[in-house]
């Protein structure tokens, strides 16, 4: 696959394929840094860190839909709930150039069910799912 | 295993009336999804299960 302009990037939270609905996703794959300075009469170069836990965030943007099963129904059941977010750039099969990003055990503590000024579209504030663990194919 | 009932067109590939099992629901929420109404649980009646 060579570069690509996004357009069916596929979206499934919590088992849930919401794809239709979104209109922005920003996944952010993330380790803690950990400071690992120590003395040293010699040491010229600064702070050191090393690479510590996972912390991924995925932000996600909804056109809302407050029908039965739909958009509200999904999300404000997920409100301090762990769960599973998979994000795949194109609709077509799983592949090297087609990676679905998973991330695993992620956590989303608050959900704004409406957004927007009068004659806007309704949507769903921009929402994110922190921590849980990376995984996707290697390439 | 546990399985549930299908009940919503949104649940990834999934359609309404198949059935999905809690080990392809690995690493969701099982009650979120009942109370968002995308899955039910299955009940095996007792005439049932005599049959």
């Amino acid at each position: 696959m060579a570069i690509f302009v996004l357009k069916d990037t596929t979206v499934t939270v919590n088992s849930i394929d919401l794809t239709t609905y979104v209109t922005n996703v920003e996944l952010v794959q993330a380790v803690d840094s950990v400071e690992s300075t120590a003395m040293s009469a010699t040491s010229t170069n600064g702070h050191q860190f090393v690479g510590g836990i996972q912390n991924n965030m995925v932000t996600i943007s909804f056109n809302q839909d407050f029908a039965t099963s739909k958009v509200h129904a999904t999300l404000t059941a997920l409100v301090g709930v762990q769960t599973t977010v998979v994000v795949k750039p194109t609709s077509s099969a799983v592949g090297a150039t087609n990676p679905n990003f998973t991330i695993t055990n992620c956590l989303m503590n608050e959900y704004r069910p409406i957004t927007g000024a009068v004659g806007d579209l309704a949507t769903v504030g921009s929402i994110s799912f922190a921590g849980g663990l990376y995984t996707a194919p290697i390439v | 295993m546990a399985s549930y009932k299908v009940t919503s067109e949104l649940v990834a590939g999934k359609s309404p009336g198949d059935t999905i099992t809690d080990e392809e629901l690995s690493g969701s929420s099982i009650e979120a999804l009942i109370a968002a109404g995308h899955i039910e649980s299955n009940k095996t009646t007792k005439k049932a299960e005599a049959e």
